[in-house]
């Protein structure tokens, strides 16, 4: 996937000095490594994590060097750790807890919405929370309605979370890096089809900011926006439209809190035209939200309604035919597409 | 019950005219009777029953212009209750809502006459000062888009080159009024059988008295003052004062009198209702009015016009032959007012003279009655009395009744 010339100044460094393609999965891993070595109060707390290395590979190999103090597995009782954690951020460690399946984390929607989101307003910022909850979502190989969610709206609704969801082995890096160091709470949205996506990844050191999109491909006749595994699919459709002569914008938000709605409403203000694709359903979704901020800030640039691409409103079938009608194809986008460039002659 | 709806004949239509009811409310009608006539800006169509039954309710009179796609009356279908969907509605309204000033009911009609403009095309528009009642939409539903002004744009410039590149002809696309004004007229011109008769007007009397009129500072115009002659000659001749149709002719009740006004790229024919009763003062004000609402491209569409008068006076042409505004029986063209010597008593005399062309549809009018009905206006201008006691009506006070008599004794 190329990246392109709004990416983080590092990744140019690299590439023409040191290229290194490793796995979504890998760069992780290394920003957890690096995390860890650096700063002492960064531990990991999860299921499986530890000695099985997380059911993904992400927290492989990290018991050996950092023992059974700082990378914890923890029995089957999510909203027990997830409130460890938030406890042990409050006297100051900065606890990484992961949480399996997205899915999962409706056990522990008191300890992150009601603690971990309020804590640093009701309590004039004397205390903090300082705690990132890692998570993958989506759907993929048919794990069904309860293992295949997309519940980034859940978060993203609460005042007082941070949301990162990356959808490159380069984002994912530095913004899990960042995400450890910042002080407000972060949920880090990972996506199952994901973990073994490679892409470039500079060995020096980067972050990345919360807050920043990226223009994963320039165009100039429509925008966009996407984000974790819709991102690769939306590229994908670009692609198959620029043989066309459709120049599609793809923006990548990256992180949907804070959101960077200044280079969205740019790219609408040139394009004229915006599709938005989610893998969540539709209803109550990311997408619609976005949508009524460029309907506030760039209506008079809109030269056709917007669409929004998204899952259908309906729990993730078993049925693996079944489940990729539920979700967003690389066809749902370009359909999207020549609707809102359609002409009637 | 059923709905009769105005179709939609061609892709610009909104409105029609109600011309005729072939079928009175309570009469039986079978599908596919003829029920009325009606007319759009492009066409006369019909508008046939769709299924058997009885007419019910008609909703709009003849002469009222609605909206396609609208009910204009209900069928009663065998075995339904006799009340129509609007007296029930009406029953159940309480008064109070009805006469609330922001009728719900009145506001999608508003909304039909709505442009389809993209907030990008309608922003790029407003920029460039581009009109978007002249750009056909190619987006989705007709809604026009961004390409469509940028086409527009793009358009003119070429067009503007062309026109200074000297060895270049520049390509005007009919606007929606030339496209308008064009299928009138040919259609008129093709199916009328037009004869023209003309006709000589000494309108020494006139001017005098006119300029008499305003001295006294009332701005009637020579126009108002044949506008009122014609329409008192349309009063005593009912023939002229008619439509055809294919078959038959209609004698309008009314006296609704079309003064051609032009505008910018185009002309309108605005209406003075009721013309015939109406006096000198009244008619020129109204005049005033309609060539002002006329420049800004409005007009009131309530009066279908009977009969049609086109003046080139101000531009010194002494004759034309116009062509007649459909479904009108006649028009009448103006010439100028100029001195010319002619016979008069028995002298060789400088007399201000005008030339009437009357354009008659020979179909429904013949010879003899227009030749009469051109001189009843000739008569009432040259001589005065006519004209002047319904301007003493009008301005009932012994001064203003002194203007009429100096006039005269000012010949």
């Amino acid at each position: 996937m190329s990246e392109t010339a709004r990416e983080h100044p590092a990744v140019q460094k690299a590439s023409s000095g040191n290229p290194r393609s490793i796995m979504y999965r890998e760069a992780l891993r290394e920003a957890l490594l690096e995390e860890m070595r650096r700063d002492a109060s960064v531990f990991l707390l999860g299921e499986g994590i530890a000695r099985r290395g997380g059911s993904y590979k992400v927290t492989e190999g990290l018991l050996n060097e950092f023992g059974p103090k700082r990378v914890i597995d923890t029995p089957l009782a999510e909203a027990t750790f997830t409130g460890a954690g938030v406890g042990a951020a409050l006297t100051g460690m900065r606890p990484v807890v992961e949480i399996l399946f997205i899915d999962f984390s409706m056990l522990i929607l008191d300890q992150i919405a009601n603690q971990a989101a309020k804590l640093q307003f009701m309590t004039n910022k004397q205390c903090s929370v300082p705690m990132v909850l890692r998570t993958q979502g989506g759907a993929g190989n048919g794990l069904a309605a309860q293992h295949s969610q997309s519940l980034e709206a859940i978060f993203y609704h609460i005042p007082g979370l941070h949301l990162a969801m990356p959808a490159t082995p380069y984002d994912a890096k530095g913004l899990m890096k960042s995400a450890i160091r910042s002080d407000f709470p972060v949920v880090f949205i990972e996506h199952k089809l994901l973990y073994m996506t490679e892409g470039e990844v500079p060995e020096e050191e980067y972050l990345i900011p919360f807050g920043e999109a990226s223009i994963k491909r320039p165009g100039n006749d429509l925008t966009l926006v996407a984000w974790s595994n819709m991102l690769p699919r939306s590229l994908k459709a670009a692609e198959s439209l620029a043989e066309e002569g459709i120049d599609i914008e793809v923006v990548d938000p990256r992180t949907l809190v804070p959101l960077d709605k200044k280079t969205i409403v740019d790219s609408v203000r040139k394009t004229q035209h915006l599709v938005i694709v989610q893998e969540a359903v539709r209803r109550g979704g990311v997408a619609s939200d976005i949508a009524s901020y460029v309907h506030e800030e760039a209506f008079d640039y809109l030269d056709a309604p917007i669409e929004i691409v998204a899952g259908l409103n309906t729990p993730i079938p078993y049925n693996l035919s079944l489940e990729k009608a539920c979700i967003p194809q690389e066809v749902d986008i370009i359909e999207a597409v020549r609707r809102a460039l359609a002409r009637t002659v | 019950m059923i709905e009769v709806i105005v179709p939609q004949v061609g892709q610009d239509i909104s409105t029609a005219v109600i011309l005729e009811w072939k079928k009175k409310q309570g009469e039986e009608v079978a599908k596919g009777e003829v029920i009325a006539e009606v007319e759009s800006d492009k066409a006369a169509f019909e508008v046939e029953a769709e299924a058997d039954g009885v007419l019910a309710e008609i909703l709009h009179g003849e002469g009222e212009e609605v909206e396609v796609f609208r009910p204009i009356a209900y069928i009663r279908l065998a075995g339904e209750s006799d009340q129509t969907p609007r007296q029930a509605a009406a029953e159940a309204a309480p008064a109070a809502s009805r006469r609330a000033p922001l009728d719900r009911g009145t506001a999608p009609i508003r909304e039909e006459h709505r442009i389809l403009a993209s907030p990008a095309a309608r922003r790029l528009a407003h920029k460039q000062d581009i009109d978007l009642t002249n750009i056909r939409g190619t987006g989705p539903g007709g809604r026009i888009i961004l390409a469509d002004i940028e086409e527009a744009i793009a358009a003119c410039k070429a067009a503007d080159t062309a026109s200074t590149a000297s060895d270049q002809d520049t390509l005007v696309p009919f606007t929606r009024m030339r496209q308008w004004i064009a299928d009138r007229l040919t259609s008129s011109n093709l199916t009328i059988p037009h004869f023209h008769l003309t006709l000589d007007v000494d309108m020494t009397e006139v001017m005098a008295w006119r300029n008499t009129v305003r001295r006294r500072g009332e701005t009637i115009t020579v126009n108002d003052i044949i506008v009122k002659a014609t329409a008192m000659a349309l009063a005593a001749f009912p023939q002229m004062n008619a439509h055809v149709k294919e078959d038959k002719i209609i004698l309008k009740k009314h006296v609704h009198l079309g003064v051609v006004t032009s505008v910018e790229d185009g002309l309108m024919v605005p209406v003075i209702p009721d013309a015939d009763k109406k006096g000198l003062k009244t008619i020129s004000a109204i005049t005033r009015q309609n060539t002002e609402a006329a420049r800004h491209g409005q007009m009131n569409l309530d009066y279908p016009g009977t009969f049609t008068v086109s003046s080139l006076g101000m531009f010194g042409i002494r004759q034309f032959t116009p062509i007649i505004n459909l479904p009108q029986c006649a028009i009448l063209a103006v010439g100028t007012v100029e001195k010319r010597v002619v016979p008069f008593k028995t002298e060789i005399s400088v007399r201000d003279m005008m030339t009437l062309t009357l354009a008659s549809d020979h179909r429904a009018v013949d010879g003899v009655v227009a030749s009469q009905f051109l001189n009843k206006i000739k008569s009432d201008l040259e001589n005065l009395n006519a004209l002047i006691s319904t301007w003493i009506q009008e301005n009932p006070t012994t001064e203003t009744e002194g203007v009429g008599r100096n006039a005269r004794s000012d010949l």
